[in-house]
């Protein structure tokens, strides 16, 4: 995956700017509040169409502004594409090789970003959303079929859930978890699935990229399960919940609630970890998946790293430059200061000095 | 700037009702209706009020028709053992136009959805299950949409209609996920409905 260009305009403090970013290391620096988490957002936006700091519609568009637009030329295996997306107050338009998408897998293959960013690690005593959308972000990105899945379990949902507020007819209320039940099932083996795949490699980046000695591992309660196994037990459980969830008109179990376990040594890290520990296990994290990608498509995707040096020590910063020297990736980080990627390797890339909005390229 | 031609945006705003018309559109539809002869303005007219005057839902199976009952449920040619539940009219179309089915028909007027306040009252469930308690069906096809919404009420249906020990299927395979019957070629349409899945 590479973004051989990107062009922004009136996207939060940046009014317009084109870039051609460096095939491998690309850094923003400057002091805090121009605009370099910015840059990172923007990029993880075009290629995820999600927000990785929650953000209103409003917030992304230039104070005064009415849109913002954000443009990549990409390459991927050769191939080249122009991903675009405008926002305005009302939505987002996503448009490839300029139509819009109807199906947006294809898309989201252009530029597969994975984000690593100081909030991210607050999700490991946060409550169990964060841990759930660290796990499905990471499933989108592997999984193809999983997105659709996802999205006829939310409609799904929403259907049941007005149904339980409504006063619905259990027969209805029964054929709705039926129905959910089916696509719950594979969201569970899905994610199951991926985080058997990515344990083994989570181990491996947690001692030998973080230099830590624990054994790590996520606790899922689907792993090792068939799908129509999963199918039954979740019929089973909206059975038992039936009497509940009448009462307080949801839905009160199912793959939407469920959490993923982050364990060290047998013990939960949430409780047990240091926060050394924890700033690792997510790192190790993000690299696995970084690696899981790869296998899967043959080449890495594009790493968005925010803010390292406030997050890792020193000693963990350049193990995990070791590893930025040997992916050979295309890589965004932000930086208050270069002196310590400097230190740890990167010396060849674009130093861009963000200030106010805008980009000062002195390239070394 | 259009209020001050009251008999322009007036025809604008009727125009602008109809689904996949913005304000643009309707005003260029204006603009073309202004621009044409009379008598064919006239006739699109006339249409519209014959449609609405002659244009009824057939009492047994729900389908749009002039006469009651309709010509597909007084055919004696056609196999009155199968009935194939769509949701809308227009499904009714897609399947006659693929050629592949030659029983009857019956139309819901929609699928069970709670967002928008349709249940099993809303919709021609009722006189579907009368309908087979009269004991000359021997099958049901289940041809609801394949999104969410057709889902949840096949299922529903397949549910209603099993005690009654009647054959329940549902069209398997070629319609992908998602999809409404009436957007769907006729090859897929032909395929889906006789290579159908018993439930
Ligand atoms: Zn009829």
């Amino acid at each position: 995956m590479q973004l051989e260009k990107l062009t922004l305009r009136n996207f939060r403090n940046i009014e317009a700017t084109e870039f051609r970013p460096h095939p491998v290391f690309n850094i923003f620096y400057g002091s805090n509040a121009q605009g370099k988490t910015n840059l990172l957002e923007s990029i993880y936006l075009l290629g995820s169409l999600k927000n990785f700091r929650s953000a209103r519609n409003d917030e992304l568009i230039t104070h005064g502004e009415t849109a913002a637009t954000i443009i990549g030329c990409t390459r991927q295996n050769d191939v080249g594409h122009e991903i675009r997306l405008d926002i305005n107050k009302e939505g987002k338009q996503a448009r490839l090789d300029g139509k819009v998408i109807n199906r947006p897998e294809s898309y989201l293959s252009c530029l597969r970003p994975v984000v690593f960013a100081p909030e991210v690690v607050g999700l490991i005593k946060g409550p169990p959303a964060g841990r759930r959308q660290l796990v499905d972000r990471a499933v989108f990105q592997a999984d193809a079929g999983y997105l659709e899945n996802v999205q006829t379990y939310s409609r799904q949902l929403k259907q049941r859930n007005r149904l339980l507020k409504t006063g619905g007819q259990v027969e209805q209320v029964e054929t709705w978890s039926s129905e959910l039940a089916r696509t719950g099932a594979r969201i569970r083996y899905a994610r199951a699935a991926y985080l058997e795949r990515l344990i083994p490699r989570l181990l491996d980046s947690y001692r030998n990229i973080c230099g830590e000695k624990e054994t790590i591992s996520l606790n899922y309660r689907a792993a090792g399960k068939g799908i129509t196994e999963l199918e039954q037990e979740l019929l089973d459980e909206y059975g038992r919940q039936l009497e509940q969830e009448l009462r307080y008109q949801m839905t009160l179990c199912g793959p939407h609630r469920d959490d993923i376990e982050f364990m060290v040594d047998g013990r939960p890290l949430r409780n047990f970890g240091s926060q050394g520990q924890q700033r690792s296990f997510i790192l190790a994290f993000k690299t696995a998946q970084a690696l899981d990608l790869q296998q899967l498509h043959g080449e890495p995707p594009l790493l968005l790293l925010d803010d390292l040096t406030g997050e890792l020590d020193k000693r963990r910063q350049e193990r995990f430059y070791q590893f930025l020297l040997n992916l050979k990736t295309q890589v965004f980080i932000t930086a208050t200061d270069i002196r310590p990627l400097h230190d740890g390797g990167i010396k060849e890339g674009y130093f861009i000095r963000v200030k106010e909005g805008n980009l000062h390229n002195d390239k070394s | 700037m259009l209020d001050s031609i009251p008999s322009f945006s007036r025809l604008v705003a009727e125009l602008a009702k109809f689904p996949g018309i913005g304000n643009k559109t309707a005003a260029r539809l204006a603009f073309h209706i202004l621009r044409s002869q009379e008598s064919e303005a006239l006739a699109l007219a006339d249409a519209i009020c014959d449609l609405k005057k002659k244009i009824r839902f057939c009492s047994i199976c729900h389908h749009i028709t002039e006469s009651d009952p309709c010509p597909l449920c007084t055919d004696p040619a056609r196999d009155e053992q199968v009935v194939c539940v769509v949701e809308e009219p227009q499904d009714l179309i897609s399947i006659e136009r693929s050629r592949s089915f030659h029983g009857r028909y019956h139309v819901l007027h929609g699928a069970l959805s709670p967002l928008d306040g349709v249940g099993p009252d809303e919709l021609h469930m009722h006189d579907l299950v009368e309908r087979l308690k009269e004991g000359r069906i021997n099958e049901v096809i289940l041809a609801t949409n394949f999104s969410v919404e057709g889902e949840a009420t096949a299922l529903y249906l397949a549910r209603l209609i099993k005690p009654l020990g009647i054959r329940v299927t549902r069209p398997a395979h070629g319609i992908p996920m998602g999809s409404d019957i009436e957007y769907v070629d006729e090859a897929t349409v032909h395929r889906a409905v006789s290579g159908r899945q018993e439930l």
